[in-house]
């Protein structure tokens, strides 16, 4: 509570242009997380779309913000650290009244506040979408990237959990996605990291990120709705 | 001057040095001097790891071309149209030789009715070659070309190469829905198609890592030798690993028809070996032996512990008779 309470005054305070530009989530009941010493076995190909560049910083859960539609009921927020031991899964509400480009999701953690700090900013993977639905459940979201605060938004990275297919993705505007499969750490949650440097234009955007995962048998294609904010 | 003297003035010279001084410095001395003998020797040289593993699933990055190259027999294709007119039999069906380029990637699954070689060309490697007896050398189209032996051809096949930094199975992972659900997949080829049934994974089944010293002596290195219980068991759903680029690991790998996972045979230097696993946060894991034990079964080094060990009880035994000749002397 002491910190929202200073969350709140930092973001009022005058002459602040992050400040102003940033709205907050409510929370009703508490933040559905887990911390295991085994990891989970349960999860989603789409691990994380993040706007930016992760900055090899200490992961902060007090400043996790997502891209923000102008007509946004709720958010689903799902979370995971790269080994598997955290997740998270929770609706977050936002204030119809609201202003701001951003959303700040807070609280992020209820307990887990330590722990996550002990990860870097790239090692907890966070994948945002639009949802009137406490459940989560919904079947063709809205994605809302999670923006690296005071990060430049002109890269967007996808982490994905193909299962070791061949991935290739791309944009609806036919940019090519690269995409890679990470080396030298373990491919527990992640298999493909897909990077694509993006121009924002002046107004928001719905983009379709499609990808084709290939097994050597058989290609099967997914779209993801991407939300993309205006430039600033 | 006779043995027993000559002995009996070392022994008393030495026995002289009454400052303990001396005595430290002449032990660390020699505790460098073995130190270093043993690093040199013992430590310094990296262990062989023989890994032999059951996977459904292996990787490699083609290292060295002419090596990597494998002949199959009536092997489907996914895509027919990647390969040039012709060099397919009458039932459409690649008999030949398969030569994949340089930094290519080949990649081995078995699924439960085929085993399927993918072969993966990154743009800037050289193309894959097809060879065919009467036939111009083919060179494949596209960046990828999948290949799919039957199960009831897989006993007319050597074993299939991995040379190169490789993969061996994958870790268990957060799974995912299931992208189809059944096993029986239509495989489109443009012909009609064909059918495949689907093996779940990949999964590493089961690995063992055996570790082999290397000897070491003045001459040069070159033989190897059993590290007594030097000998890992690798658990199920863990991911082998080579980690340097060129890599040293060599080796096959068969597949059989009654058998659901790969067995994977290959050679590395241990110091490559990496062993990825689900568990705490450091997940990543390498293989180490104890010095001690590779110092004892090292052969190279048995003739000069005998000889210290010849040596000392040879000193011993003349003392013991120097003790006995002049005790002798004293009564008369």
């Amino acid at each position: 509570m002491l910190r929202a309470f200073f969350v709140s005054v930092m973001f009022a305070m005058p002459g602040d242009v992050v400040a102003q530009d940033v709205a907050v989530t409510s929370l009703s009941g508490s933040v559905n997380e887990h911390f295991d010493t085994t990891a989970r076995v349960a999860g989603s190909r789409l691990v994380s779309v993040r706007l930016g560049t992760a900055r090899g910083l200490a992961f902060d859960p007090s400043n996790v913000q997502v891209v923000r539609p102008v007509s946004l009921a709720g958010v689903c927020v799902r979370s995971i650290s790269r080994d598997g031991l955290y997740w998270m899964r929770t609706y977050y509400g936002v204030e119809a009244t609201a202003s701001g480009k951003r959303l700040l999701i807070e609280p992020f953690t209820s307990s887990l506040d330590q722990i996550l700090r002990s990860y870097g900013e790239g090692e907890i993977a966070i994948v945002a979408f639009s949802s009137v639905d406490a459940s989560c459940l919904d079947q063709s979201p809205l994605v809302l990237p999670v923006l690296v605060p005071e990060g430049a938004p002109d890269r967007i990275e996808v982490l994905l959990n193909s299962g070791s297919r061949r991935i290739s993705a791309g944009l609806d505007g036919g940019e090519q996605v690269v995409c890679v499969t990470p080396q030298n750490i373990e491919r527990i949650v992640f298999d493909s990291i897909c990077t694509l440097a993006v121009v924002l234009s002046d107004r928001p955007t719905q983009r379709v990120l499609q990808v084709a995962m290939d097994d050597g048998l058989t290609v099967v294609r997914e779209d993801y709705k991407i939300f993309l904010p205006a430039h600033q | 001057m006779t043995l027993p003297k000559r002995l009996r003035t070392l022994f008393e010279s030495v026995s002289s040095w009454s400052r303990p001084a001396w005595f430290l410095l002449a032990s660390a001395g020699l505790t460098g001097v073995i130190f270093l003998f043993v690093r040199v020797f013992v430590l310094d040289i990296t262990p062989v790891a023989l890994i032999s593993a059951q996977s459904t699933f292996v990787t490699y990055e083609v290292q060295r071309g002419p090596a990597s190259n494998f002949t199959l027999q009536g092997a489907q294709l996914r895509d027919r149209s990647q390969v040039c007119e012709g060099i397919l039999d009458g039932t459409g069906r690649f008999t030949g030789l398969v030569a994949p380029g340089q930094g290519n990637r080949v990649s081995y699954t078995h699924h439960r009715s085929h085993l399927l070689i993918t072969l993966d060309i990154p743009p800037g490697t050289s193309a894959a070659e097809l060879t065919v007896e009467g036939h111009a050398v083919c060179k494949v189209q596209g960046d990828t070309l999948n290949l799919l032996v039957p199960n009831e051809v897989l006993d007319r096949h050597l074993p299939f190469p991995i040379v190169g930094r490789g993969e061996i199975g994958a870790e268990l992972r957060i799974q995912t829905a299931p992208v189809q659900a059944q096993d029986l997949i239509q495989v489109d080829d443009g012909h009609g198609g064909f059918s495949v049934r689907r093996a779940p994974g990949p999964l590493l089944m089961g690995a063992t890592v055996r570790l082999f010293g290397r000897t070491s002596t003045l001459s040069g290195t070159g033989q190897l030798y059993p590290i007594p219980d030097a000998e890992f068991q690798i658990p199920r759903g863990s991911r082998l690993s080579s980690t340097e680029e060129p890599s040293t690991m060599v080796g096959t790998v068969t597949a059989a028809a009654d058998d659901f996972a790969l067995d994977v045979e290959v050679t590395l230097e241990a110091s490559e070996v990496l062993i990825y696993r689900i568990g705490q946060r450091d997940q990543v894991e390498r293989l180490a032996v104890g010095a001690f034990a590779r110092s004892f079964s090292n052969p190279g080094l048995v003739p000069i512990l005998v000889a210290i060990a010849i040596f000392g009880f040879i000193l011993q035994l003349l003392c013991a008779l120097d003790g006995v000749v002049r005790d002798k002397r004293g009564r008369r």
